[in-house]
């Protein structure tokens, strides 16, 4: 599952979360690509700058959780396989092939030939191997539900075994077998790429921890290399580690897809995106993600170029379906009155200013399994939701403030945390629309931490204002799932529907795990969650990058985590 | 000089034992759960697990002798690991502290070798439209706050005009120790910090120098025939200097409390920005800290404002 929590594109402590890349270290697509024309030859040379928002808290992707964690450790530690950086969709890595059998219990991966980490050594199917024992031991970890089906893995965690016994390493350690106790189709996704984090140099990390072992106490949790990654398969060589100041890159002659034409990469820190937005606007760092709001400033810079691609994204308003203080909202009627209720695109406007659209249910439009085909488009309409209100049972007071069918007044509060200027307004939207269906709302502000805390599934809380950040992987089953609403669970509205029930668990274990059928599965959900409309869905927001006018082939998209994705081929036109 | 230094010591202690007391309790009467930061929600763990952690920091133990175990490793040097960072705490500040001490250092040698002289034309002149300017000067530098005034360097002179580096301790690949480029990069925080303790001292020191230069000895040095120059060095600042001294505990708490907010306005790697950062982060055991060294720095700078006085006035001793 690769999913998250937004603060702005923020992260929630989750389990088994994969990272997605903050607003210095932006994540997508370009509007417009910097392709060298033909006659410009590619010049050696140079550094790119990058803002990270915080120190890394470690350069080791097992135990990592942060996003300047990730942004340290996938520059030497690489996947088997990838996410397209446009469509999400998985392509080889590492590994040249990657191949889920047809009862879908059995995966496996070849790797590319004459793969060397940076100081000589081969790299083997063993290094892969030794990262998951790694995880499986590791009490820091966030990455244990991608490997738990993986037959002999909870025997390994254990320590009843000192291998995990469903891992097979062939041919030399060019091959990978990978079996499952159950079908998984996210598996080739987050097994490869997604929930995995990159892949270990086991040759030296033994020597600070040994997997082959039946001792539990011991983990990679703690050891020194974690802070000072000893050897690079990725296009970078780690060189040194300023706190506070920045971490800093070397090129990587030995990189499978070619040395990087740069010469260094540095990761400079700094106290908040504000700075790092006055950063890029001296050039001191060399591309960043902004805030709409910051827009109008930053495309008045003519040392830069604006790339725009959709997120994978949502913002949304939760409705408790079990809030004790405000039953109505167990009611389908109302709660699409609620839809119909606010101007969605009036948000988009004022507070993404355009740079965003308006969503109708939880698959983001930019991903593979997107279907709207039959979907409601709801817009504001004052009389319907009245009339829908009515429908339900509401009666209209004195006061213009609703009646529910007890007699109660249907006044609720909605939430969001305090300081994320897009949350507050369409707080300030949710309040004064509502009102105008007859529906009082009193706005709650707090920490993003109490807003978790307070929305912790239970009953004491009625609406809510946040978001989702999803992985390329569609596999919402924890969102949606009616098993899914109890304590740190995310189903904290209390959706509960026996066709979505199926639909996730088709999505999840197939056993038909082809893209048609998944696309269909969650079709099936969307259709459901558009009419039961459990969350009003607001809107998915547009990234706005910003580079350096002279860095090219630089080409941001969607998934393409950091943009690092072709990060050999940039060059700096002098 | 040996007993009173000594005497200044032992009353130090009780101050550090209210601030030890004041950090403990503010994070242990913080509402949330310590495992629960620690973990930040996000670690695989048995309740079993927690329970064992639980009991392993020490957090069963009843709250006195939570204490008393802290201040045992305090004394030691052991702050614990960073909840955030899951590195040991004086690690981090080790790498900090350095970083610290340049804005300090830099920022009282601005502070003496303006404000001194200023206070001294502040006197000198007296009525006369560069004592005016300087009065303004003061008051200005008083009111305004230490963060707006980092901030609107940044964006004026750094973002906008680009005269200045908008942060950090160096250029992006230069690295070179106290080198002109780290100079370039200090000009800001310093000048901020600076500001306050500018703004401080010709206020006392032209009060002090009125007074002084109508005593009977510096009467008695002019119509000797000296030289203005030595009378004004030589007899009257030195005497006025004496209650700038200990007007210097102000300007260190300025600096202390100012270089929390400045560092991370000028992104400057400090203890300062540390503390910050784990405040936010909710990273306890940094933020104790923080605090605690932050406040013996304090201490020993109070210390050595004291020992400084008593050396230059050896009335003090006696008293």
């Amino acid at each position: 599952m690769r999913q998250q929590r937004t603060r702005r594109v923020l992260i929630a402590g989750i389990a088994a979360v994969t990272l997605i890349a903050t607003a210095c270290a932006p994540t997508g697509a370009p509007s417009t690509s910097a392709t060298a024309a033909p006659s410009e030859q590619p010049v050696a040379g140079g550094r790119v700058v990058v803002g990270a928002t915080g120190d890394p808290k470690t350069m080791q992707p097992v135990i990592s959780g942060d996003t300047t964690s990730s942004l340290i450790w996938q520059q030497v530690y690489l996947t088997l396989t990838r996410a397209n950086y446009k469509t999400g969709l998985t392509e080889p890595n590492l590994a040249e092939k990657f191949e889920l059998s047809s009862d879908g219990l059995t995966l496996s991966y070849t790797l590319r030939d004459n793969l060397v980490w940076s100081n000589g050594d081969p790299f083997t199917g063993e290094d892969w191997k030794y990262t998951v024992e790694a995880v499986a031991r590791s009490k820091k970890t966030v990455r244990k539900s991608t490997y738990q089906d993986i037959v002999g893995w909870q025997d390994y965690v254990d320590g009843k075994t000192d291998s995990v016994a469903g891992i097979a390493v062939k041919n030399n350690g060019k091959a990978i077998e990978v079996k499952f106790t159950k079908v998984f189709c996210p598996a080739v996704s987050a097994l490869g790429a997604g929930g995995a984090g990159g892949i270990l140099p086991s040759k030296l990390f033994r020597a600070q921890w040994e997997n082959k072992s039946t001792d539990v106490s011991k983990n990679i949790d703690d050891i020194p290399y974690n802070m000072n990654p000893p050897a690079s398969m990725g296009p970078w060589i780690f060189k040194s580690f300023q706190p506070g100041v920045q971490v800093t890159f070397a090129k990587n002659d030995k990189y499978f897809r070619g040395a990087p034409l740069l010469d260094e990469l540095v990761v400079k820190v700094y106290a908040d995106t504000t700075a790092v937005k006055n950063a890029l606007m001296v050039g001191e760092v060399t591309y960043a993600g902004i805030q709409p709001a910051d827009n109008d400033e930053v495309s008045k810079n003519d040392a830069l170029k604006l790339f725009r691609f959709k997120q994978s994204s949502y913002d949304y308003i939760g409705w408790n379906l079990k809030a004790a203080k405000a039953p109505w909202l167990a009611n389908t009627q109302v709660r699409q009155a609620l839809a119909y209720g606010i101007d969605a695109p009036a948000i988009v406007n004022k507070v993404l200013l355009g740079f965003g659209s308006q969503i109708y249910a939880h698959t983001p439009p930019v991903s593979w399994a997107y279907d709207d085909a039959g979907f409601t488009k709801y817009s504001r309409d004052v009389n319907k939701a009245k009339q829908l209100l009515e429908q339900a049972g509401a009666k209209m007071g004195t006061d213009g403030v609703y009646r529910w069918t007890d007699g109660t007044p249907m006044k609720m509060r909605i939430e969001t945390n305090q300081g994320n200027n897009v949350r507050e307004t369409i707080l300030q939207f949710a309040q004064e629309q509502y009102k105008a269906i007859g529906i009082q709302i009193d706005p709650l502000l707090e920490s993003f931490n109490a807003l978790l805390d307070r929305t912790q599934p239970g009953t004491d809380y009625e609406g809510f204002i946040i978001g989702w950040s999803l992985g390329a992987d569609p596999d919402p089953y924890s969102i949606w799932h009616s098993s899914q609403s109890g304590k740190d669970q995310f189903n904290d509205v209390f959706y509960a529907n026996p066709v979505v029930d199926k639909a996730l668990v088709d999505n999840r274990n197939g056993p038909d795990c082809s893209q048609a059928a998944r696309r269909k599965a969650l079709h099936t959900m969307d259709l459901q969650l558009n009419q039961d409309v459990p969350y009003t869905f607001l809107f998915t927001r547009d990234a706005l990058t910003y580079a350096d006018k002279k860095l090219h082939n630089f080409d941001p998209d969607t998934y393409s985590t950091g943009s690092f994705w072709n990060v050999e081929k940039w060059w700096f036109k002098k | 000089m040996g007993r009173f230094i000594l005497r200044r010591l032992v009353q130090a202690i009780p101050t550090l034992i209210g601030i030890l007391l004041l950090t403990f309790a503010l994070t242990r009467l913080s509402p949330s759960d310590p495992i629960q930061l620690m973990l930040g929600g996000q670690y695989d763990i048995t309740p079993e697990d927690r329970i064992a952690l639980r009991e392993s920091l020490g957090l069963n133990d009843p709250l006195p002798l939570q204490f008393i175990k802290w201040v045992w490793a305090i004394l030691h040097l052991d702050f614990g690991q960073s909840f955030y960072y899951h590195r040991p705490v004086m690690d981090l500040i080790f790498e900090r502290v350095p970083n610290s001490l340049q804005i300090s250092i830099a920022a009282l040698i601005v502070t003496v070798a303006v404000g001194v002289p200023l206070g001294v034309i502040a006197a000198l002149r007296r009525g006369h439209v560069e004592d005016h300017g300087i009065r303004i000067f003061s008051v200005a530098g008083h009111a305004i706050p230490q963060f707006w005034l980092g901030l609107m360097f940044v964006l004026t002179l750094s973002v906008q005009l680009r005269w200045f580096p908008i942060g950090s301790m160096n250029a992006v690949g230069i690295d070179c120790g106290l080198c002109w480029d780290r100079v370039w990069h200090l000009i800001g925080p310093v000048a901020v910090i600076s500001i306050a303790g500018i703004a401080n001292l010709p206020r006392i020191l032209r009060t002090e120098v009125l007074e002084v230069i109508s005593q009977d000895y510096v009467r008695t040095a002019r119509s000797k025939g000296l030289r203005e120059q030595v009378v004004i060095v030589g007899h009257v600042l030195r005497n006025a200097l004496i209650p700038v001294v200990t007007s210097f505990g102000t300007i260190l708490l300025v600096f202390f409390s100012g270089a929390l907010i400045i560092e991370r306005v000028f992104n400057w790697p400090g203890l300062g920005r540390l503390t910050f950062e784990a405040a936010v982060n909710k990273d306890y055991p940094l933020v104790q800290a923080g605090v605690v060294i932050s406040s013996v720095l304090l201490i020993i700078s109070y210390l050595l404002r004291d020992i400084a006085y008593a050396w230059v006035d050896p009335r003090i001793k006696v008293r």
